[in-house]
Formats: structure tokens, sequence, C-alpha cells
């Protein structure tokens, strides 16, 4: 009897282990790496490549579409993304302000985004407000074009 | 064959040498000079890599009080502190003691003594965090802090002696840091001379404190080369 109830207090005491430990690890989740921009259009754009300029991944595109979306920079200000397509280039050009800031000893250093605006060189004309990047780590522009 | 007359100097010599090596081994009431260097502190079994080198020089006298002189330097590091951050501590502290012997009278294993110090560290922490940008590059950010701090301790020890010039000396140190540290970049994490500071979690205002109050054990080496 004795043994019985020392072990489902073994259990209980290992499974809330568990879920404080699988807590911890959500608590640091998404504030790594670099955050992602997300530029929707109200109609859909036929853009070859769109891509960050000086970034590696300069992805390939053969269909039209509304929603396009690159890296942001963590080593600079600002992002510049290029939208290639046959009939010429668009750019747009995000700048922001990082602080690293501690978070908490447990998850340690992140970066932290504010002040966003878009600014030249753009294209574009009809420029949206910018909110600041979400828990998910991602910026959402939306252009009236 | 040696003669009673031959042999007289040679008992009057052998009596003064065991007097002498009776004395010295049975009276502690002189003055006596000592060079120390700690042991525990110069392999800092916490961090990855560093030294903390710490050599002292103790006084004891006659009256079984103790004046005992560090000087400290120190380079540590530390990977991966506060989750994603590598640490560095660089700098000096000098170590300033006054002690004295528990009992009336010092022994050969009775050498126990209350110390009381003051510790001024002057060290600067650095924190290198790098977050990794797979398409633009990775973003390496440095943090630093530097510190000059007052700490009082309270160290009882116990010098075991090994032969007559070397001894081993076992200390208990508890410290309270009197200074307010600088953290602004991160929490103190350590203060030369004085210990970690076992940094309390982060309250409501997202401030981080640390404990003031640092305890820890170090062994020193002592070898005696004066006595008058």
């Amino acid at each position: 009897m004795k043994y019985k109830l020392f072990k489902g207090c073994l259990s209980v005491i290992f499974i809330s282990c568990l879920f404080f430990y699988s807590g911890c690890i959500d608590d640091c989740d998404g504030q790594e790496g670099e955050p992602t921009l997300y530029i929707s259009f109200a109609t859909a754009k036929s853009y070859t490549r769109v891509y960050g300029l000086n970034g590696k991944a300069k992805n390939t595109y053969d269909y039209p579409s509304t929603q396009w979306s690159v890296p942001m920079s963590i080593k600079n200000d600002s992002t510049i993304v290029v939208f290639e397509s046959n009939s010429g280039n668009d750019t747009l050009t995000v700048h922001y302000s990082r602080t690293v800031k501690m978070e908490s000893q447990r998850c340690g250093f992140r970066i932290f985004f504010d002040d966003f605006e878009i600014v030249e060189p753009t294209t574009f004309t009809r420029l949206p407000d910018l909110s600041g990047v979400d828990y998910n780590n991602e910026l959402y522009v939306y252009i009236d074009e | 064959m040696f003669t009673l007359t031959n042999r007289k100097p040679l008992i009057y010599t052998a009596l003064l040498l065991l007097l002498a090596t009776l004395a010295q081994a049975q009276s502690y009431d002189t003055h006596r000079l000592y060079f120390g260097l700690d042991l525990l502190r110069t392999f800092p079994l916490v961090f990855e890599r560093g030294y903390v080198f710490e050599p002292s020089i103790i006084y004891k006298t006659n009256t079984h009080t103790t004046f005992d002189v560090a000087v400290g330097f120190n380079d540590i590091r530390k990977d991966e502190l506060y989750g994603n951050m590598d640490y560095a501590n660089t700098g000096r502290y000098y170590r300033l003691g006054v002690g004295q012997l528990l009992f009336k009278e010092r022994k050969k294993f009775n050498d126990f003594n209350l110390q009381f110090g003051l510790i001024y560290s002057d060290f600067t922490e650095k924190g290198t965090i790098v977050f990794k940008g797979d398409n633009y590059g990775d973003l390496v950010e440095v943090k630093k802090q530097r510190n000059q701090l007052l700490v009082l301790e309270l160290q009882p020890n116990y010098t075991l002696p090994v032969s007559d010039r070397i001894s081993v000396n076992f200390q208990i140190r508890v410290n309270y840091v009197v200074s307010t540290p600088k953290e602004d970049q991160f929490p103190l994490y350590y203060v030369p001379g004085a210990g970690m500071m076992q940094v309390f979690d982060d309250n409501d205002e997202g401030v981080h404190n640390s404990n003031r109050v640092t305890q820890g054990i170090s062994i020193r080496l002592v070898y005696k080369f004066l006595e008058l």
C-alpha cells in the first residue's frame, strides 16, 4: 500500500516537472533568428524574385501572389526588399531600431525591435502604417496597390 | 675511541639541537612571516576557463594576532551564462585581514583563528551574445560593466602544520558586498575576492537583483619564511 502511494507521488512529481520544464521552453521560443517581414498587396503581383538586399536567400516565383515574405536583418537597422519582375523592379525599405536587452535569466538576451517606418528608397506610393514585430517575431506590411 | 672529554662537546651539541628542535616544534610565541598561495581559487572549478591568482603575506605576532594581506588577479570565462551570453571577468582585488587566535595559547594543532577582512575589488565583466542571422549575417553584441566594490569578510580558518615551514590553511569565507554594484547590462555574477553573487530571479519590474552575501571555502598553502 505504502509502495503504491510512493509510486503515485513520484509519478505526480515527475509529470509536474515535465509540465514545468515544457513551460520553460515555450517561454523562450520564437525569439531567436531573423524576424520575418510579410508584405501583402491589395491585388496579386507577378514578381519573379523577391528578396532582401545583401541577403543570401533569393527565392524565385512563377505565379502571381498577394503576399510575399522575406527575413529581416538583425545586423542592420533597415531591410531593403527588392521585388523583381519582367516589367521592372520595386523596392521597399523598412527602417527600425534594435535594442539588445536581457529578457530574463533563463531566456537570456533578446533583440527588441521598435520605431518601424517605411523610408527611401521605396518605389511604392501608397505607404502603410506599421505596427511592431508581434510575439511570433513577424512584421506585417499592407500596401494598398 | 672517544674519551669522556671528547664526548662532552658532542653530547652538549646534541642536547642543544634537541632543545632547539623542541623549542621550534612547541613554541609558537614568536613573530612569524608567511607566504601564502590560494589553491582553490587558482583553479576556479565553476568556470570553463581562466585563473585566479592570489598570493598573500601573513604576519603572526607573538600575541597571536594575524595580519593577512593579499592581492588577487583574475581572468575567468564561463559559457552560456544567462541563457545565451558568454561571460568574461577580468580584474584584481586587494584584501586586508586582521585575525586573532581563538585559543589562549597557540599549539601545534589548535591554530584556529577568526579573521575579519576588507576587500577592494576592481573588475570588468564582459558579456558577448551572438544572434544567429542565417540570411544577412550574425549580430554580435558586447555588453560591458565595470565595478569597484568594497566587501567585508568574516573568515574562520584553521592552519594545519605539514612540516616546520609548510602548512595548509583551511578557510570558510562569508562576505558582504557593501557597495551597490552597477548591473545595468546584466546581473552581477562574480566579484573577484568575494565569489559568486547568486543572482535573485527577476522581479516584476524586470530589475535584476544580486545577493549581497556570498560564501565559500578556500584552501591556502602557507610557507613560513621568517621567524623572529
